[in-house]
């Protein structure tokens, strides 16, 4: 068994469908969390409740050390995001959330690939602590957990 | 980006002291590992550079990644014994804002403590305050 620490992970970002994936620097934590809805099948006799698995959907946060940056790059496409107005909102905006990076993210790293939207992103700026945006995102579509070959 | 230069940090806030205390009054300074007699009844200051832990940034292995590294700026100011605290705090004034809230060469300055009076000096002999000034950098792999 091989466990992983927090700073083996790694963000990588797509703001649009003519972006690439890169990678999100300066990144202190993400989380996701992948809920499945719960339906009641049970039926009439049944002596205990029983459920199936219905529609899966993911929420979770990235959050990153505030820098300059600017339009074009992962992490100054991901502070922009949120500033993307629905008309112009890309469908495939996009995130790898590894919760191995090998390196460079090469075959044998572990990731989490989805297409997302960025809901809230707070900026914060408190006096003697670097400031931090934290983003909150839902996913959309289908998320997969992959290893990179 | 590479790891941390810690003589580089250490030549940065040491040269900000020495530079002010060669203005006039100039005012000998020493610093660790250095021998030096002090002149009875006259004033000197001893300037001490500690590293202390470092702590995760970002994450990473050994590139692409961020540390922080925090330190402590300890700065003892002797003076005459026996004539008052005056002389000796307008040393620490000079110290004070040297470094106060201070963000040069990528180190930063958190708010200084003191000057504050020392019972009991080492060496004995002498009016002694000190000055501490907690600082990090950010060490980029």
């Amino acid at each position: 068994m091989t466990f992983f620490r927090g700073e083996q992970g790694n963000v990588l970002f797509k703001h649009d469908s003519g972006d690439t994936l890169t990678v999100v620097t300066g990144v202190r934590s993400w989380s996701l969390t992948i809920d499945k809805e719960s339906l009641e099948v049970t039926k009439m006799g049944d002596s205990f409740r029983d459920r199936v698995g219905g529609l899966i959907s993911g929420s979770g946060t990235i959050e990153v050390f505030y820098e300059k940056t600017a339009a074009g790059d992962g992490k100054g496409d991901l502070i922009r995001e949120i500033l993307t107005t629905p008309a112009t909102e890309s469908t495939v905006a996009g995130a790898e959330l590894y919760t191995f990076d090998v390196g460079s993210q090469a075959a044998t790293s572990e990731k989490l690939t989805f297409n997302l939207l960025i809901t809230s992103s707070e900026f914060s700026a408190s006096v003697g602590e670097l400031q931090v945006v934290t983003f909150n995102f839902e996913t959309k579509g289908a998320i997969a957990l992959t290893t990179v070959s | 980006m590479a790891a941390a230069d810690l003589n580089a940090v250490r030549a940065v806030i040491e040269g900000r002291l020495a530079t002010e205390l060669a203005n006039a009054p100039a005012i000998p300074i020493v610093f660790h590992n250095m021998a030096y007699e002090p002149t009875p009844n006259s004033s000197w200051i001893q300037c001490l550079v500690n590293f202390g832990s470092n702590e995760y940034l970002s994450f990473g292995g050994t590139t692409a990644s961020d540390n922080r590294m925090v330190g402590l700026l300890l700065i003892n100011i002797f003076s005459a014994k026996g004539v008052g605290p005056g002389a000796n705090y307008t040393i620490g004034k000079r110290v004070r804002d040297l470094y106060n809230r201070v963000n040069v060469s990528g180190v930063y300055f958190d708010a200084a403590t003191g000057p504050e009076v020392l019972g009991f000096p080492a060496p004995e002999g002498y009016f002694q305050t000190q000055v501490r000034v907690t600082f990090e950098s950010i060490e980029e792999l």
